[in-house]
């Protein structure tokens, strides 16, 4: 019995003997708030898409990407979605919204514009003299903001004697034309409750 | 599976000649993070019910609090430091016989519990605990018997959101206590 006694005795003077310091400063950073890097937004709703990028501070001024991990959101679906950041326009031919970021109590927002098209042309082959053959396509828009000569890539269809042309990459259509007339139809935004329609342009060939 | 064939082999050898018993423990706890440079030296108090032979097998069930002076999850902002900890264990003991008037026995658990923190992001953080111990039952009186013992904890918290990362961290705690247990 008494050795144990002693034994215990010992162990518990080795330990107390040994006691360690407790860490009283905090050795973990904490956040401060997040925010949307870019700073005003604008795109070109003939455009495809554009990234947007997150970043959370830290009260140690430290930062970090957190692009995939915030929630996105778009206050107008129909302008714009933002899935992970990647800005997608929708189908509406110019418009401000709002883009949140959001992680449980953190928000950001910024706001987004989309430049208004105000007209566009073809850039078309000479289908007429060079004759039955596969040709492109390609249509060029001019905005609100000045820029006149943008391609255009989204939001545009082309027909093809009323019927649609699917063989469209990026705005470009590669159409095939056989004897005889041919219509192609370039139709932007195919918005029939837009109150400033853009009027579709039709290319007239005739092809030997 | 082998944990749970075990655990079914212990249960029969409990009604050898157990008894209800209840302790009450106190002791002193060293934690050492072992990925994060933070360590914490705190006291622990137990209480636990528990059914078994002093000279064989028992199983315990306890809950236990950890008074918590360090700041090591909450934020360097916040003026409190990390809360105490709360937390519930359940071991399985073997006690051996020499013939030596006291009773040495190991003992194997896990646990589990929370804790009050300062975050931005988290007002508590969970954690859960590998328990193993030794030490000696010294038998006082008939119904009461002290005891003495070390154990060794493996804590894993919880992880800490930073949104960009979800940090677990764990720790390695050693604790020497004593108690007391009296049995019906």
């Amino acid at each position: 019995m008494k050795i144990f006694t002693l034994t215990s005795l010992l162990l518990w003077t080795l330990f107390f003997s040994a006691c360690q310091e407790t860490t009283t400063t905090a050795p973990l950073t904490d956040i401060s708030s997040i925010s949307i890097n870019e700073t005003n937004i604008s795109l070109y709703p003939t455009d495809l898409t554009q990234q947007a990028t997150a970043t959370v501070l830290y009260k140690d001024t430290t930062t970090a990407d957190v692009t995939k991990f915030v929630q996105w959101l778009s206050t107008d679906l129909n302008l714009f979605t933002a899935p992970q950041g990647l800005i997608t326009v929708g189908t509406i031919n110019g418009g401000d919204a709002n883009l949140s970021i959001s992680y449980k109590k953190y928000l950001d927002t910024k706001t987004v514009h989309l430049h208004k098209l105000t007209k566009f042309h073809i850039l078309a082959p000479d289908v007429n003299s060079s004759g039955t053959g596969t040709y492109t396509f390609e249509a060029y828009g001019a905005f609100d903001n000045g820029e006149s000569n943008r391609s255009i890539a989204n939001n545009i269809l082309w027909n093809l004697n009323g019927k649609t042309v699917t063989n469209v990459v990026k705005g470009v259509a590669t159409i095939t034309f056989t004897t005889g007339d041919a219509n192609v139809t370039a139709t932007m935004f195919n918005d029939t409750n837009s109150s400033s329609p853009i009027s579709p342009i039709t290319l007239k060939f005739r092809v030997n | 599976m082998k944990k749970l064939l075990l655990f079914l082999f212990l249960i029969p050898s409990l009604y050898a000649s157990e008894k209800v018993y209840v302790g009450l423990s106190y002791s002193y706890m060293q934690e050492n993070f072992t990925n994060l440079k933070a360590k914490s030296a705190t006291n622990l108090t137990k209480f636990k019910i528990a059914y078994g032979d002093i000279k064989a097998y028992a199983i315990e069930f306890s809950i236990q609090s950890m008074q918590n002076k360090a700041k090591i999850f909450s934020s360097a902002s916040s003026n409190s430091s990390d809360g105490d900890m709360l937390g519930f264990n359940i071991e399985l003991l073997k006690s051996f016989d020499f013939n030596i008037y006291v009773y040495p026995f190991v003992k194997v658990g896990f646990g589990t519990g929370s804790m009050g923190i300062s975050r931005e992001l988290q007002e508590s953080l969970s954690y859960g605990t590998f328990n193993v111990a030794s030490g000696l039952f010294i038998p006082v009186y008939k119904h009461v018997d002290l005891e003495i013992g070390y154990e060794y904890k493996n804590i894993s918290y919880e992880a800490i959101d930073t949104i960009a990362t979800k940090n677990s961290y764990s720790s390695n705690a050693n604790a020497l206590y004593f108690g007391f247990n009296v049995r019906f």
